[in-house]
């Protein structure tokens, strides 16, 4: 274990702290199941037709979901509306849950790695990082 | 955010973006997205971009780190005490809450949606700030270099040709002074430590999810350099959460590297992260 340099600690002080083997992490990705997607595709579609969602009752946006106090923009202080879907349970059409994938936004995993200077080379700013 | 923040390199105003956060993912203002959202489980909820990518990123955070890191805290931190801004002093402590229901949260992408569990309120003040930072960092799309400093929490863009920015990390015991510092070109750095928060004798503000009570790993402070601010504040929790050993593989697999300190002051670093250090402190 000591023979490979990613799994110890470096311990400016006093010895060394060895560690455990380098245990993979197996991603971040997961899946999930979402009942309400298959209340939205039947209103969407019309297929099934006969289920809650088919009956009009659709997604109820309570407090507005276009946002109040405008989209947010820089120098608003308004915020996006929230609104709850009540109709949680499936309609009774030919819909099924089907698995969806994470697909928005940066994931926990994706930036870039931070990029060191060598030590020997003069900074030309600096910052500081403190406990909270 | 109860934080001073620092813009350098840059003339965009970032405080709208900064408090537009705060309206989203405060838990201390009653009104906030997050409030709401938390006061209505078991409903599907549609929340504003801001709040469903901070809860969409937690989770993820939560996976990647096992549960180290969990936005489900919320009871938990209140059952430890820490239930209102932590200026207004600790609340009465109740039985330890162990969180650990991230998995159980639903996310709707085309709608913006989120169901949460009965019983299952979110806190994303571990997360926050390094969204907030990088967050900032993208809108400064004309700056070709610019640090944000949100109270420690902090991320670095140089232009090409640009020396680094020099990072110096204070110490957890005496804030005044440096403990180490060293040059990033691109970045970002969070600290955590069970000492900057306190309200008793083991009481600080960095929970164990897996238990309900403050972590207890050996470590005071994590210091953690990733590719993100949110990345660095989540990694340097995990950190406290797991202590040295268990936390290693983990700053490995993103790439990241530590400064972490032990309750006998001794100071750890990953193994790259010592080459990078400036000997002059």
């Amino acid at each position: 274990m000591a023979a490979n340099p990613k799994t110890q600690m470096v311990k400016l002080a006093i010895g060394a702290v060895t560690v455990s083997s380098v245990v993979g992490i197996t991603g971040w990705l997961w899946q999930t199941t979402h009942p309400a997607e298959a209340s939205t595709q039947t209103a969407a579609t019309g297929a099934g037709g006969d289920g809650q969602i088919g009956q009009g009752q659709g997604f109820t946006q309570q407090g507005g979901q276009p946002p109040q106090g405008g989209q947010s923009q820089p120098g608003g202080s308004g915020t996006d509306g929230i609104g709850t879907n009540n109709n949680g349970a499936s309609g009774s059409g030919t819909t099924t849950p089907r698995q969806r994938r994470r697909q928005s936004g940066q994931s926990f995993g994706s930036a870039q790695p931070p990029l060191f200077a060598d030590p020997n080379t003069q900074p030309s700013q600096q910052s500081r990082t403190r406990h909270s | 955010m109860n934080t001073w923040i620092t813009v350098t390199g840059a003339s965009t105003d970032l405080a709208p973006w900064f408090e537009q956060v705060e309206v989203n993912l405060s838990r201390f203002r009653p009104d906030s997205p997050l409030c709401q959202l938390n006061r209505m489980p078991e409903h599907w909820v549609v929340v504003p971009s801001l709040l469903f990518d901070a809860i969409e990123q937690g989770l993820a955070a939560a996976e990647a780190t096992g549960g180290a890191y969990d936005p489900t805290i919320l009871a938990a931190l209140e059952a430890s005490g820490y239930s209102r801004s932590f200026e207004l002093g600790p609340s009465p402590t109740g039985p330890s809450q162990p969180a650990g229901r991230w998995q159980d949260v639903k996310l709707d992408y085309a709608l913006n949606a989120v169901w949460l569990p009965a019983g299952v309120r979110l806190d994303l003040g571990g997360i926050g700030k390094g969204l907030a930072v990088d967050g900032g960092l993208e809108q400064l799309t004309s700056a070709p270099r610019a640090v944000i400093n949100a109270g420690g929490d902090l991320a670095v863009r140089t232009a090409p040709g640009d020396g680094p920015v020099r990072i110096e990390v204070a110490e957890p015991w005496d804030l005044s002074r440096t403990m180490a510092s060293f040059g990033v070109y691109r970045g970002a750095v969070a600290t955590s430590s069970t000492l900057g928060r306190r309200w008793g004798d083991g009481l600080h503000h960095i929970i164990d999810p897996r238990t309900g009570l403050p972590a207890a790993s050996g470590l005071i402070a994590a210091t953690v350099v990733a590719g993100s601010a949110a990345q660095a504040d989540v990694l340097a929790k995990a950190c406290i959460v797991l202590g040295a050993e268990k936390a290693l593989p983990l700053l490995h697999t993103y790439q990241s590297e530590a400064l972490l300190v032990t309750e006998q002051h001794e100071l750890l670093t990953t193994p790259a992260m010592k080459g990078w250090l400036y000997a002059n402190l």
